[in-house]
């Protein structure tokens, strides 16, 4: 896991502001201002779908996790991070639990550690190479761990290809061209999003396989503003070539809650009573 | 009509690209795809959120004499946790297994039997400070995965041997622990009353020793005993950017009997078992670099209790090195290391290799959106060649329901290595189980 799923619920948030071309807008999306610290409940869930009624419809049961987690900016000008993320469900998985730092240097890799709760075994666990693409998914969902990393400003080159009303907002439609470092590394040759003008918010995105085709469908939904931040509630991921569809939801969401630095350590993982005691506190305040 | 309804549409096809035409799932075309998927707004907790039963049947079929039963067996799994208003924090994990008529453990005058497992079963309290834990707890150290070198603190389930799954392999350890956190790093320290051992077939020390001397014997088996037989150890661990380390210092007693024969009566053999004490400093190190993880262990082990001809007390150096790799998400594999030497000239080792070592391969890869995977395991004896090779699938039907298939085969090719005992063991095993 990249990154935690609040990234990609938080990322689409930005201030308002006047944009003045395509990488400036990009800029205001990506410099959004999503809060120094959260706290979250996720419900992420997968199916192979079929169109029944000009409606998709889930071909199988739905494959739901259902996970809390607690992200806090850290380091210098808090462009580092470090967050914990705990599986509540399904039941079988109860208990499994990911620690990550991320550091916004460069060629500094990503610290990941995963609490394997059959074990009883806090194990530090491969970061991967920054060089190739990667393949794996969150939780087998259609959520892969490149659509859940933070982007890089100068890792694209931008174009604005239209405007367009979108879910009742006006929207710029913005492609973006990875550059050829980044290409190396990306699964996607090309991305469009739907950009909000008013709220420098990403409501739909397109992604193009490497060989050019459409892949997947990003689609917000449920867009509310809390402390003065927007956030996407819902988000639906669909694979346009596999036929299948993510659909993940916030569930319950803080901002800049006080977060203990020490429930940021491997302690949070393999010590129960700390981590329900000190999740107890932050779920009181959220409630 | 239906020509005017036609024309009516053709401007708002018009604008259709033609990209989306090919591809009529996109919202574009109309398509609802906002509620394919219905999420609840906030899952409620209820009482039982932390009470996990776990209900499974287990079939085994012999690979040498094709066919024949080995396992045939239900079991319930309970997991539960609960936190008081006083932040006292407890845990019970147990399984109750439940032997079917042909199952291999049964005896003969057995058409079903029960049998039970705890791996946990404690109470803990802690502060910001530290936490203090007592009872009996699975309990993990070091940096491998299959070698055993600092991971000697909680006992092993052998009672189905190579067969057990690795979530099942430890069992609960009686233990006061006490960690606590500083700048330094983490602290650990232990002291176990009542140290448990290795279980194995038939739950008792007696039946280890018939399995290997294939004759009747008479065992005084001496268990540890309570506070008389402590175990004390500590650790520390510190995290660091791109790697972890630790130190161990324990004075543990083995897991393992050493059995020693005592005389004869009646025609029979007369052992005496004893689980011996011996004195570890162990360290262990982790590099994270790109796609590796690099790890090491390394432990002095004084007094360590061998068996050659005779139970004898040596002082051992082991080592692992090993690392596991991540092909970027497409599929991982471990490569583990190991070798046990005695520092003693190899004229007076009675019956033992001055170096005992031991190479462990495992791939994995996951495939159908992570509801499938599947592992290949290779376990090999570098000094007389015995080798252990597994293949298992795992699917999960849905999320709750999960079928296991695992084929294991031994060879052993020297006549008078330890894998001839286990030659003919090579068996299919068939797993379902649901988690409710």
């Amino acid at each position: 896991m990249k990154k935690l799923i609040w990234i990609i619920l938080l990322s689409i948030a930005s201030f308002s502001a006047i944009a003045e071309d395509a990488k400036d807008i990009m800029r205001k999306v990506i410099d959004r201002d999503d809060g120094y610290s959260q706290y979250a409940t996720q419900t992420v869930a997968s199916c192979k779908y079929v169109i029944k009624n000009n409606k998709l419809v889930c071909a199988e049961k739905p494959r739901v996790k259902i996970v809390e987690a607690i992200q806090k900016d850290m380091g210098q000008d808090n462009k580092d991070s470090q967050s914990v993320m705990i599986i509540q469900k399904p039941s079988a998985e109860r208990g499994i639990g990911f620690l990550q730092y991320d550091y916004d240097h460069e060629g500094k890799d990503t610290d990941q550690w995963m609490y394997l709760s059959a074990l009883g075994k806090v194990k530090r666990i491969v970061a991967g190479n920054d060089n190739e693409p990667k393949t794996g998914t969150l939780f087998g969902s259609e959520f892969g761990y490149e659509d859940t990393e933070r982007r890089h400003l100068n890792d694209f080159s931008y174009r604005i290809v239209g405007e367009e009303n979108y879910q009742g907002r006006d929207c710029w439609i913005v492609e973006s061209l990875p550059t050829s470092r980044y290409a190396r590394k990306s699964n996607y040759s090309k991305t469009e999003q739907w950009v909000d003008k008013e709220r420098f918010l990403v409501l739909k995105a397109l992604n193009y396989d490497r060989r050019g085709r459409l892949i997947k469908q990003l689609n917000v939904s449920e867009v509310v503003q809390q402390d003065g931040i927007w956030i996407a509630k819902k988000l639906n991921m669909n694979n346009v070539q596999s036929k299948r569809i993510t659909t993940m939801r916030l569930n319950q969401v803080s901002l800049n809650v006080d977060v203990d630095e020490e429930m940021l350590t491997q302690r949070t993982l393999a010590d129960a009573s700390f981590r329900e005691r000190k999740l107890n506190q932050i779920r009181a305040f959220e409630n | 009509m239906f020509l005017i309804w036609l024309m009516s549409l053709q401007p708002a096809m018009a604008q259709v690209p033609v990209q989306e035409l090919e591809l009529p799932f996109l919202d574009d075309m109309g398509v609802e795809m906002d509620n394919a998927l219905f999420v609840e707004d906030s899952p409620q907790s209820t009482w039982h959120d932390g009470i996990i039963p776990t209900l499974a049947y287990q079939s085994g079929l012999s690979l040498y004499e094709l066919g024949e039963l080995i396992s045939h067996r239900l079991d319930i799994r309970l997991r539960a946790e609960y936190l008081t208003q006083q932040a006292y924090f407890f845990r019970v994990d147990g399984k109750l297994i439940n032997r079917l008529p042909g199952d291999g453990q049964l005896s003969s005058n057995e058409d079903i039997d029960w049998d039970g497992r705890l791996r946990e079963l404690f109470v803990q309290k802690g502060n910001d400070k530290g936490t203090l834990t007592f009872g009996f707890q699975n309990f993990a150290w070091g940096e491998m995965d299959a070698v055993q070198i600092s991971d000697v603190i909680a006992p092993r389930d052998y009672s189905e041997f190579a067969f057990t799954a690795p979530e099942d392999a430890r069992l609960g350890q009686l233990l006061l622990n006490y960690q606590f956190y500083n700048d330094l790093g983490q602290w650990q320290l232990l002291y176990s009353p009542w140290p448990q051992t290795n279980r194995y077939p038939g739950g008792s020390a007696s039946s280890l020793l018939e399995f290997v001397t294939s004759e009747p014997i008479d065992l005084n088996n001496r268990q540890p005993r309570i506070l008389k037989d402590y175990e004390l150890a500590m650790r520390w661990k510190t995290t660091r950017t791109g790697h972890d380390m630790s130190i161990m210092l324990a004075s543990l007693l083995a897991n393992d009997p050493l059995f020693e024969e005592i005389g004869t009566s009646n025609g029979t053999t007369r052992y005496q078992s004893n689980y011996s004490r011996f004195n570890m400093l162990a360290a262990t190190i982790n590099m994270s670099d790109a796609n590796f993880l690099w790890k090491a262990e390394l432990a002095f082990k004084q007094d360590l209790g061998l068996a050659g001809l005779s139970p004898e007390y040596y002082d051992v150096l082991e080592a692992a090195i090993g690392f596991d790799y991540d092909a970027n998400g497409a599929w991982s594999a471990t490569v583990e290391m190991f070798n046990q030497h005695i520092f003693l000239d190899a004229d007076d080792l009675a019956g033992l290799e001055q170096n005992n070592s031991q190479m462990l391969f495992r791939w994995s890869k996951q495939w159908l959106n992570q509801t499938l995977s599947s592992i290949y395991y290779l376990s090999y004896q570098l000094q007389n060649k015995d080798n252990v090779h597994s293949l298992s699938l795992s699917y999960a039907l849905s999320d709750n329901w999960l079928v296991d298939l695992n084929a294991t085969l031994f060879q052993s090719s020297e006549s008078n290595s330890p894998g001839q005992l286990t030659e003919n063991w090579d068996q299919l095993t068939l797993r379902a189980s649901f988690t409710y």
